[in-house]
């Protein structure tokens, strides 16, 4: 994956899992979404070093 | 004379053995106490109808010869782990109205042994995040101050032990949920070593990281219960409880909590001062810095949220609208991740495992804070989004090391816990340690008021 992982994208992996969420949902899967993806940064850095 | 419901498992165990006391008597008493204390502390969310049938085979087996240390002693289960007979949901309308059809394997060895297995306790909905007040169960509050969270996920289990409901309850353990309710709530949580006790018959949340293992009131009695439900050859955890801990090398870990500005002063304080008290005991402590916790909880949460998700894929499909919505969020987290970023985070975790064991060279254990601040109070809970508290336990889920979450002292009249954490198997060296601490301090024999 790259490390622009996008809200589109973000939105068509929920959708692929059957999953719906409403606005204030969606908003806190994407800000959780995104911290992930800095955790997925951080093990990169890790094992790089 | 003693309410039953408060001796501890070795006194119980002794009345029980002599004849002075029966299992049905001392069944009776903790029936009698969840009823009286349930309703301000939400820690049960079913009491098992055949519990004074179960006392009354635990007496049989006890009069025709002792088959073990918790024969004919209540133990309370975490709603995640199944219970022939009884509900078991995982705290979430997805499984509401699932009654198990067997025994978890945890749950066969306490069975076979006589256990009385009293009812289950309330858990984080699928051990995911909580507390959500929106769920069918209400969530289980702190006994300290009903006020504030008990932490979880293994809720439930931490306020049946906190509140003197009962003195031992199973529960599960992936990121910290059986340590940081016990720290929160002022028992004691034994996370064992990876695989010392089975997980079988728990519903999963993240398969490689998942432990299953004892809330007790004191140390002893997790040791005790450990050794109950341990597969395999493992060195009993009872083994060295009361024996001197004159020959132990303990690491401070203190930099992994005192540097963070999230750790409150009570916290670095009573961290200090445990360390003090086991250098007073005649242990020795010596200052060391641990790798540091970022790559490890990082690794832990990828694994975790893409093995999460993994296993409610088909869930999700056909039930998604039963689930709260923290938990659902939470769930969607894992979309983010890839089986790449998830074949890393294990290539990490090996590395970080070794990090670990080598950074204790020279040491038999670490001492380190298990939560870095109390409980929270449900005020800050606004049941739309998900809370992280912190806290320093799914470093040694990522490693498989066994972890020993026990009270070390108060801050604002709510408790405490710290965390000892050994190698591989030697959840003896723990127990020796976390009850001569118990046995130097006054912390593990307060109670919140009843």
């Amino acid at each position: 994956m790259t490390a622009d992982f996008t809200e589109a994208e973000f939105r068509a992996r929920l959708a692929a899992l059957g999953l719906t969420l409403d606005a204030r949902a969606f908003a806190i899967a994407w800000a959780g979404a995104r911290h992930l993806r800095a955790e997925v940064a951080k093990v990169d850095a890790y094992l790089a070093s | 004379m003693t309410d039953p419901a408060d001796l501890s498992i070795p006194e119980a165990a002794a009345k029980l053995r002599s004849g002075s006391l029966t299992s049905r008597a001392l069944t009776a008493a903790v029936l009698a106490r969840i009823s009286a204390r349930n309703p301000r502390f939400h820690a049960f969310t079913h009491i098992a109808a055949d519990a004074l049938d179960q006392a009354d085979r635990a007496d049989a087996m006890l009069a025709a010869g002792d088959p073990g240390p918790l024969c004919g002693l209540p133990v309370a289960v975490k709603d995640l782990i199944d219970v022939a007979g009884q509900p078991a949901t995982s705290g979430s309308r997805v499984l509401q109205g699932r009654i198990a059809d067997t025994d978890a394997r945890a749950v066969v060895r306490l069975r076979a042994q006589g256990a009385v297995l009293i009812g289950k306790v309330a858990t984080y909905e699928f051990a995911m995040v909580g507390p959500d007040l929106s769920l069918p169960d209400p969530p289980a509050r702190n006994p300290w101050n009903p006020a504030h969270i008990t932490g979880g996920s293994s809720s439930g289990s931490a306020a049946a032990v906190a509140g003197g409901l009962v003195r031992l309850a199973i529960g599960t353990d992936t990121g910290g949920s059986i340590r940081s309710p016990a720290a929160y709530c002022g028992c004691v949580g034994l996370k064992p070593t990876r695989d010392r006790v089975s997980r079988a018959g728990a519903f999963p949340l993240s398969p490689s990281l998942d432990h299953t293992g004892p809330l007790a009131a004191t140390v002893e009695e997790a040791a005790l219960a450990l050794d109950a439900m341990s597969e395999g050859d493992w060195r009993a955890a009872s083994a060295r409880i009361g024996q001197p801990v004159t020959d132990l090398k303990i690491a401070f870990a203190r930099d992994w909590f005192a540097d963070d500005p999230q750790a409150s002063e009570s916290l670095i304080r009573a961290m200090d001062e445990a360390a003090s008290t086991l250098s007073l005991l005649g242990a020795q402590i010596t200052l060391v810095t641990l790798p540091d916790y970022a790559p490890y909880e990082a690794a832990a949460s990828i694994i975790l949220h893409a093995e999460a998700l993994e296993e409610h894929r088909a869930l999700i499909r056909d039930h998604a609208g039963d689930y709260g919505r923290p938990t659902l969020q939470c769930l969607a987290f894992g979309a983010a991740i890839d089986a790449e970023d998830v074949a890393k985070a294990r290539q990490a975790r090996t590395r970080l495992t070794a990090g670990m064991l080598l950074a204790m060279d020279g040491s038999d254990l670490i001492l380190t804070a298990t939560t870095l601040a109390p409980a929270l109070p449900f005020s800050a809970f606004d049941g739309e989004k998900a809370v992280w508290t912190p806290m320093r336990t799914i470093a040694f889920n990522l490693t498989g090391q066994p972890a020993l979450s026990m009270p070390a002292g108060f801050e604002n009249g709510l408790p405490l816990g710290l965390q000892l954490v050994g190698r591989h198997g030697d959840e003896d060296l723990l127990c020796a340690v976390g009850h001569a601490f118990e046995r130097a301090t006054d912390h593990s024999v307060l109670r919140p008021p009843p």
